[in-house]
């Protein structure tokens, strides 16, 4: 097992220097001198000439590009992302204080994914065909389509603004400090029930429609009917012989959702002004916050590459018929 | 047939859309075409100066609105004459044909919420062309401010206005343009991008495919939202940029995709045939290759559309993609979204129409499983204690499905319409879930044709066996084990106690076959139902499981039914023959006295296709001609018929009983006569 990991370790090393180079070639694809990016925000002031030339020293702009890249690839070896040019702060202090909020969130989301998920997925394909099934696979296939930026801002709509029982947006209320512990957890978890809600229910429509479709697979298999005919009553039947078999590739899908955990959800931590690393991407881009940008997009592909490892070897911990130390191609 | 003139004339009426199919009595049909191209009529008319007044103009969007128009009308004309041509010459009967189009077609419209879908999908494109003739007021034009600001819906605005005044209806006509080109150009950029990577990598194998691979591995690396913001805040985003933007993020998959189908696709035999002509790599591929992997992208393609309109419309919401004062959906939302309290509609419409779209993408997309039936009919034997019978016939004869009716396993929506099944004089097609839990295993086992399939691949060989001895033999973990380790030594599986611990992948296939007698065996069966035991394996395993069933039936005395199309291998363990073909028992008997003598020209036929045991040497060694027809398909009368030397007229007829004609004999043959 160690020696699996070890191997897929090595193998995903030359992915994710890819991954770096393809990160920082790609920012610098932009058309323009990234002087003017860094210039932009305030670009109301007149700055000197000279004022630039010696900022493009600083940030060893003034380079050519290769000694430029090397540069960039030893600092992220070191976790240094450089400065943001909007916030004039380090980039990799930014990252830390966003990825606690975004994990509130996302890992509450996976939660509720997983609970809905799987629990309607296994309901409808035990009972394939119902109107229980009928509804909950075109119900989902429905919840799956809608936009989560627009549900979220009828959920607003209704909840918020006209009903009044959660807040619109932010964290925690504006009174926070004055309250008891108790009030401040409260606080956190009322302000977390909508964003955790939209994200977990388009997630658990995804997991039942994935569930569902495994199960089924996995009950027209042969060893199902023989699991029958050696008449184990049908409760065993699904929940020994067939759940087994279909929870396999749904953990994995679990392992993949690494990125999201920590890489967060753009779009409602925007709608919900969640500060965290998806809201602090989206701000980036609007900004042109180049280092902010290029650090967020590559952890969060370097965390897929994680995740996919991640889901691999869990897969090889749950089947049986994994070895360790052929790795599979898919 | 309708005379030549009547035809005529009913020709000349479809000029109108739908009237020829109304004096068809086609009403459905012929009012549908009639209302379509009133409507149409009646919106040129309508809009007169901006229909005509178009030509006029410079605006190619206002020209292309016109002559879509145009089109629409001249296609409801061709269209209905098309159809009364074809309804005239095949008198309707179009629904019949099995090619495969026709099949999906058939199958898409028995899905009435498909139908639906796709209707409002090219409602919304219909409407997004027609943009500058239906908006009732210029998207950008901004009135007296003042008088207009947040107006709630109403006749004059149905989606009331936003804070400029401006009319959303007419505004989510032109953000429907955007919204729904962006999705379908991305699409196709995505597919053809991705296609053309993944045949190019899958054609060309070697250093070619691992470099592209690996690059691809690289791309994909990013999750596909981050890398379009990244890219959206690279380059200015302008509609153009944005549509190459979604199309280039989203390749990747279709090229994983396009280069499996085509490795799988590349050993086959047509590939090498045209490699044989000497045809040059990229006429391959574009001639042969692509349009075979083509039609599972296609499918997917609706989806895609969706995916891109939906990444479209989160970017322009979050300001990054369609920038004001260009309306696209989801930068109307993101106008509305600050003021939802007092003005819900400037973000609900445009995110209602979203919505909509949507769902009709992925429920389009979605498509009902097609219902199975089969046919086993007519059949009746029984097995005693001690006996071996046999029952052959070819594949797709409905074998497997007898060996699964006696226990009651056909999957749904299959199932046991009549008949008995009894076994120690109880109907077991009657009895309770619970009695038939002890039937199955503890008074029938059932040896399954793939022990590769039979056997669940998480659970151990013991395991697997030892669950059996404690449901029907009521023994303990411990006795359990015990007993598992001895009958894995009785069926012949060397080194039992490490066998019993290993999982079915790591055995063979004779020692897997074994395993799953094992298992049949374990509850102390009656009757031994074997369903191709050996067909899966190689000749000398094949004598070995034979043997193997034969020596534990001595032991335990037990009835064995064989089911094989091997009529050799069923011959030689058989006391009793009974052969199938389509469901229906045609000839049963003593199997050496059958073998001898047989009556059926079915039987006659296979045993002419065994040399060595062909009744003689004035029977010609020769196969059946024709092939088994579709269960769904059946000829009428004996199914027989069409491939029987001795069939006439009465044949087709009624389907003949089976009836007694010998000594233990019985065939369902009206050219068999009683032996005397």
């Amino acid at each position: 097992m160690l020696k699996y990991i070890t191997k897929r370790l090595l193998l995903s090393v030359p992915l994710v220097l890819g991954i770096v180079t393809a990160t920082f070639f790609m920012a610098h694809l932009a058309p323009g001198d990234p002087m003017d990016m860094y210039l932009e925000p305030q670009r109301q002031r007149q700055v000197d000439l000279e004022v630039i030339e010696l900022l493009r020293k600083k940030y060893g702009l003034d380079q050519p590009i290769h000694v430029q890249y090397v540069t960039w690839l030893k600092n992220v070896a070191q976790g240094d992302f450089g400065e943001s040019f909007r916030h004039r702060r380090p980039v990799k202090d930014m990252l830390v204080e966003a990825v606690p909020y975004t994990l509130q969130l996302t890992v509450l989301a996976i939660i509720l994914d997983a609970l809905i998920g799987i629990t309607i997925g296994i309901i409808s394909a035990v009972k394939q065909y119902s109107k229980l099934d009928k509804t909950v696979t075109i119900g989902s296939l429905i919840i799956y389509a809608i936009p989560s930026f627009w549900l979220a801002l009828m959920l607003i709509m209704v909840f918020s603004v006209n009903l009044g029982w959660f807040p619109t947006s932010q964290t925690r209320s504006m009174h926070y400090e004055d309250l008891t512990a108790i009030g401040k957890m409260l606080d956190r978890a009322w302000h977390l029930v909508l964003p955790v809600f939209v994200m977990g229910i388009a997630g658990a429509a995804g997991t039942a429609r994935y569930m569902r479709n495994k199960l089924l697979e996995v009950l027209n298999e042969e060893y199902i009917m023989a699991a029958r005919a050696r008449g184990f009553r049908e409760k065993t039947v699904i929940v020994k012989h067939a759940l087994r078999n279909a929870m396999i590739p749904i953990v994995t899908i679990y392992g993949m959702s690494l990125p999201f955990l920590l890489g967060g959800a753009t779009i409602i931590e925007t709608i919900f002004a969640w500060p965290g690393m998806g809201r602090l991407t989206v701000g980036a881009v609007g900004g042109r916050d180049y280092p902010i940008i290029m650090a967020t997009v590559m952890i969060a592909a370097v965390l897929t590459v994680l995740g996919n490892l991640l889901a691999d070897i869990t897969y090889a911990a749950v089947d049986p018929r994994v070895s360790y130390d052929a790795p599979r191609r898919r | 047939m309708r005379p030549d003139d009547a035809d005529r004339r009913v020709r000349n009426r479809s000029w109108m859309p739908g009237l020829g199919h109304m004096s068809l009595g086609r009403w459905g049909r012929g009012v549908r075409l009639t209302l379509f191209a009133l409507v149409v009529v009646l919106l040129m008319a309508w809009r007169w100066d901006r229909f005509f007044g178009a030509f006029s103009t410079p605006f190619i969007d206002r020209w292309i609105a016109s002559v879509f128009l145009i089109l629409l009308l001249a296609g409801a004309v061709w269209f209905s004459r098309w159809d009364v041509g074809r309804i005239l010459l095949t008198d309707g009967d179009a629904t019949k044909g099995k090619s495969p189009w026709k099949v999906a077609m058939r199958r898409f419209r028995e899905n009435r919420l498909a139908v639906y879908s796709i209707y409002i999908i090219l409602f919304f494109y219909a409407a997004a062309i027609l943009a500058p003739i239906l908006a009732p007021y210029d998207p950008s034009a901004i009135p007296d401010v003042m008088a207009n600001r947040y107006l709630p819906p109403s006749w004059e605005h149905p989606f009331g206005t936003d804070e400029f005044g401006r009319d959303l209806f007419s505004r989510a006509l032109y953000g429907a343009r955007v919204s729904l080109s962006v999705g379908i150009l991305a699409m196709i950029i995505a597919k053809t991008v991705g296609t053309i990577y993944g045949a190019v990598a899958a054609y060309f194998g070697g250093i070619v495919d691992a470099i592209l691979m690996r690059i691809l591995d690289v791309w994909i690396a990013f999750p596909t939202f981050y890398l379009m913001l990244m890219l959206v805040g690279v380059f200015e985003a302008s509609l153009l940029v944005l549509v190459l933007i979604l199309g280039l993020t989203a390749w990747p998959g279709t090229a994983r995709f396009i280069r499996g189908e085509i490795l799988s696709l590349k050993n086959q035999q047509f590939t090498e045939a045209a490699r044989a002509i000497g045809l040059p790599a990229h006429q391959i591929i574009l001639k042969h290759l692509i349009p075979s992997a083509l039609s599972p992208v296609l499918v997917t393609a609706a989806l895609a559309v969706a995916g891109m309109i939906g990444a479209e419309a989160g970017l322009s919401y979050l300001g990054l993609g369609i920038r004001p004062p260009t309306p696209s959906w989801g930068n109307m939302v993101s106008a509305g979204k600050d003021n939802l309290l007092n003005a819900w509609w400037v973000a609900f419409f445009p995110g209602g129409l979203l919505t909509l779209t949507l769902i009709s993408f992925s429920l389009s997309a979605f498509f009902l499983d097609e219902g199975e039936l089969w046919a086993v009919d007519g059949i009746s034997f029984d097995v005693d204690i001690g006996e071996t019978v046999g029952l052959v016939g070819e594949s797709g004869c409905g074998k497997t499905i007898v060996a699964h009716s006696i226990l009651d396993l056909i999957p749904y929506p299959g199932r046991v319409v009549s008949g008995r099944v009894m076994f120690d004089g109880r109907d077991l097609m009657r009895a309770s879930p619970e009695q038939m839990r002890q039937v199955r295993g503890g008074g029938i086992g059932i040896v399954f044709q793939e022990a590769a399939a039979a056997l669940n691949p998480v659970y151990r060989i013991g395991d697997q066996i030892g669950d059996v001895l404690q449901l029907h033999r009521g023994m303990n973990k411990q006795e359990a084990w015990k007993e598992t380790v001895r009958v894995l030594g009785e069926m012949g599986i060397p080194e039992p106690e490490k066998r019993a611990k290993s999982y079915p992948f790591e055995l063979s296939g004779g020692m897997k076959q074994r395993a799953m007698i094992a298992i049949a065996m374990a509850g102390r069966p009656k009757l031994l139902v074997a369903d191709e035991p050996t067909t899966a394996l190689d000749l000398t395993v094949q004598a070995e499981i034979t043997d193997l069933l034969e020596h534990i039936q001595e032991q335990y005395r037990m009835a064995i039914l064989i089911i094989s199309h091997d009529l050799e291998m069923v011959a030689e363990m058989s006391d009793r023959l009974m052969v199938m073909y389509t469901g229906r028992i045609v000839e049963m008997g003593h199997t050496r006295d059958l073998l001898a003598n047989p009556e059926h020209p079915y039987t006659k036929g296979l045993l002419a296709a065994i040399p060595q045991l062909g009744a003689g040497s004035d029977v010609p060694l020769e196969g059946i001609p024709g092939a088994v027809p579709d269960l769904l398909d059946l000829p009428a009368g004996c199914t027989f018929h069409p491939r029987c030397p001795l069939a006439d007229a009465d044949c087709s007829v009624e389907p003949p009983p089976i009836k007694t004609v010998g000594y233990g004999r019985e065939c369902a043959c009206y050219k068999v006569r009683m032996r005397t």
